[in-house]
């Protein structure tokens, strides 16, 4: 669906923009900017996430498909946890790294049709 | 009294046997590859109508020309028995001008012409085989109700080629990496063309010219240049239920991320500067 295409195409480019800034975050210059930048983009990620997911499951897939999307949003709140924990530093790397992945199984599972 | 009754019995059973005996002579028998034959064709030229040839495990160079309804198979299936064309420039399987051939379980490959080429035949049934390596993987030329199901036409220059042929059914194959184009069919009419995997072909997945009232559905069409090119003749088809996906578009997450590489370096400014003023 092109919607569905849309949604998942934004909420890549997101995750993209957000893994950015997370590893920028290390660098003391400008670390304030890479923080709000990281911060934002992360938010807005998961509501892409979460509203990609709905629409997809609203537009019916099996029980596997279900499972493999909260286990992608299982990983989203667990990164949140962790930061909220002050363990962000420490393990938010690998985290990062595998939402990156959940965001590139989603678009290319979601592959946009809309270019022809 | 009893003589009567004695030569009455004689005269049936004499009757029924002298019935029976040629109907039975004409059942079906099967004729094995190599034992009895060695070769397929010498099996296929001494082969009855509806007799059936089991062919060993092994590879078998031959350009069979088969006109008489007969079943050709395989003992252990395609991937122990291969079929090469000994002269390339002949289909490796002709069935020509016949009726209820069925074919299967063979790896036919090699001909720069076709594997398997139905001319003017109908009701024959294909299944189950590989083929690969030809100019054409599946030419039907003229025939129709015939059953083209479960084969890989793969690595061919055109997967399934449909030449004035109506009212088959080409379902559960699979039509990949073809160097020209998946499935074609030209002046042919109310095929059913399902559930088939036509896969990065180089040109068109399914093409249709001038052929009317096909259906195409359930196939899955996807990372060919052009998924479905349907010319203006042909009229009539119902197309629905394909999933389809152009080559280009496994492109578009490459896109994506430089995309958001540029994003993240104007949201990155803006926010420098944001706090910049609020200092």
């Amino acid at each position: 669906m092109m919607i569905i295409s849309i949604l998942a195409s934004i909420g890549f480019v997101l995750a993209v923009t957000t893994f950015i800034a997370g590893f920028r975050m290390i660098k003391l210059k400008e670390q304030r900017a890479e923080a709000s930048l990281h911060r934002l983009n992360g938010y807005l990620t998961i509501i892409f996430y979460v509203t990609v997911a709905t629409v997809s499951i609203i537009h019916g897939t099996g029980i596997l498909y279900i499972l493999a999307w909260l286990l992608g949003l299982v990983i989203h709140i667990f990164k949140l946890v962790l930061v909220k924990k002050g363990l962000a530093v420490r393990y938010g790397g690998y985290l990062g790294a595998m939402l990156i992945l959940t965001w590139i199984v989603v678009i290319y599972t979601h592959l946009p049709t809309y270019i022809f | 009294m009893h003589n009567t009754l004695f030569t009455k019995t004689l005269t049936i059973l004499l009757t029924f046997s002298y019935i029976s005996f040629p109907i039975l002579s004409l059942a079906s028998k099967e004729i094995n590859v190599p034992e009895d034959f060695k070769s397929i064709i010498l099996a296929v030229n001494h082969a009855s109508n509806d007799d059936v040839i089991v062919v060993a495990p092994g590879h078998y160079s031959e350009n069979i020309i088969i006109e008489k309804p007969l079943t050709l198979r395989s003992r252990n299936g395609a991937l122990t028995t291969i079929i090469s064309s000994d002269d390339p420039k002949k289909p490796v399987l002709n069935i020509n001008k016949t009726k209820g051939v069925r074919i299967i379980g063979f790896t036919i490959e090699g001909s720069e012409r076709s594997g398997i080429y139905i001319y003017k035949s109908a009701e024959n049934k294909i299944l189950n085989n590989v083929v690969k390596n030809n100019y054409n993987g599946i030419h039907l030329n003229y025939g129709r109700d015939n059953i083209i199901k479960d084969n890989s036409s793969d690595e061919n220059v055109t997967g399934i080629y449909l030449y004035f042929s109506d009212n088959n059914e080409i379902s559960s194959n699979n039509a990949n990496s073809n160097v020209d184009k998946g499935i074609v069919l030209h002046e042919s009419h109310q095929n059913r063309i399902l559930k088939n995997q036509v896969v990065d072909n180089t040109w068109n997945g399914i093409t249709l010219t001038s052929s009317t009232k096909n259906v195409i559905k359930k196939n899955t069409v996807v990372k060919n240049t052009f998924p479905l090119v349907i010319t203006n003749k042909s009229v009539d088809n119902i197309v629905e239920d394909n999933k389809t996906m152009r080559r280009i578009h496994l492109i578009v997450p490459v896109i994506l991320i430089y995309l958001a590489i540029f994003m993240y370096l104007v949201e990155r400014k803006i926010f420098i500067t944001y706090y910049r003023i609020k200092e």
